[in-house]
């Protein structure tokens, strides 16, 4: 079963900056099938919507492949602070 | 020869009275698969015609009877699955003629007998070859199939069940999206073609239903659509 823990390790290895924000939610009260990412990250800067999700999507293969559902928030810094309440 | 089975109850019934299963997991939608069970076939009536045969082998379409598969976490076509009373202890998975004989020999010195199956080491990379030859073509001519999809209409949408009446919840949201911003839109159902559900996911880069397709570029997922209806930049990429 994937855990709230597993997708957060592996993002850090690629969100390892002191700046990058990282949440995940387990949006299915535990049982590991549904999951909601939100990412704050530089490296979003410039890069278009698609191109982050592929980004994150490419990270997650393996997580993904198990799981039932996942939403993704894929935002810079700046939007991270913005939108981060909003979830 | 393998002999086939339909139904979960009649693989139980089979468990009850074998020890040593040997089962084939195919569908028709993927012709290695349906290579491979034919080699798996040959196999099969090597190993039976023995006189002190003790394995028994199945042929099982992976979708028709998704309790077997389930069972044994059968991720992919062809796999094939060795039972020591109703436990797996091997398995071999893809196409590869040579390693299923050896596997199968293996298994059957494990049970004491001895199957000696044999497929001829130039039979078997030329059937691998063959095989890799028609996965080849058989991928090309589902990006073709994939291609003529994405550009029946302007607004494409690949989903789970259909607008009328949506399977998934995000599907579901999506549809409706598109529907308050006034777009006319195709769809595909991926819950009905396998190949194309399968074959979509490589051919957009993107693991995830639905998916948007508009003027044959791929737009994205649920997120995107709706990040892009809330910054009020969904509806400028109306054709």
């Amino acid at each position: 079963m994937v855990s709230v823990e597993d997708i957060e390790k592996h993002l850090k290895e690629k969100f390892s900056s002191e700046d990058d924000k990282i949440k995940v939610i387990d949006e299915s009260g535990g049982c590991g099938a549904k999951f909601l990412v939100a990412i704050g990250s530089s490296q979003f800067d410039g890069v278009s919507l698609l191109e982050r999700h592929r980004i994150v999507n490419e990270l997650l293969k393996e997580e993904i492949s198990q799981i039932h559902a996942i939403t993704l928030k894929t935002w810079t810094l700046k939007q991270y602070e913005e939108k981060i309440n909003t979830l | 020869m393998a002999n086939t089975v339909n139904t979960n109850e009649e693989f139980e019934n089979i468990l009850k009275d074998n020890k040593f299963l040997v089962v084939m997991f195919w569908a028709d939608w993927s012709k290695p698969s349906t290579q491979i069970r034919d080699v798996f076939d040959q196999l099969a009536k090597q190993a039976t015609s023995q006189a002190n045969n003790k394995l028994v082998f199945l042929k099982v379409e992976a979708e028709k009877v998704h309790q077997i598969s389930g069972r044994y976490n059968v991720k992919s076509v062809p796999t094939c699955i060795f039972l020591n009373q109703g436990k797996l202890v091997q398995s071999v998975v893809g196409a590869n003629p040579s390693e299923l004989a050896l596997q199968t020999n293996n298994f059957s010195k494990t049970c004491d007998t001895a199957a000696a199956v044999v497929v001829e080491q130039q039979q078997s990379e030329e059937m691998i070859n063959k095989i890799k030859l028609s996965q080849e073509e058989e991928k090309k001519l589902l990006n073709e199939r994939i291609e003529k999809i994405i550009n029946q209409s302007p607004v494409m949408l690949f989903m789970k069940g259909n607008p009328e009446k949506p399977q998934c919840g995000f599907s579901n949201k999506t549809v409706t999206i598109l529907k308050d911003n006034g777009f006319e839109f195709g769809s595909f159902d991926i819950l009905q073609d396998q190949a194309v559900r399968n074959g979509l996911k490589e051919y957009s880069n993107w693991p995830t239903y639905p998916q948007l397709y508009i003027n044959g570029k791929l737009v994205g997922g649920y997120d995107i659509i709706k990040d892009l209806n809330e910054e009020g930049e969904l509806i400028d990429l109306k054709p």
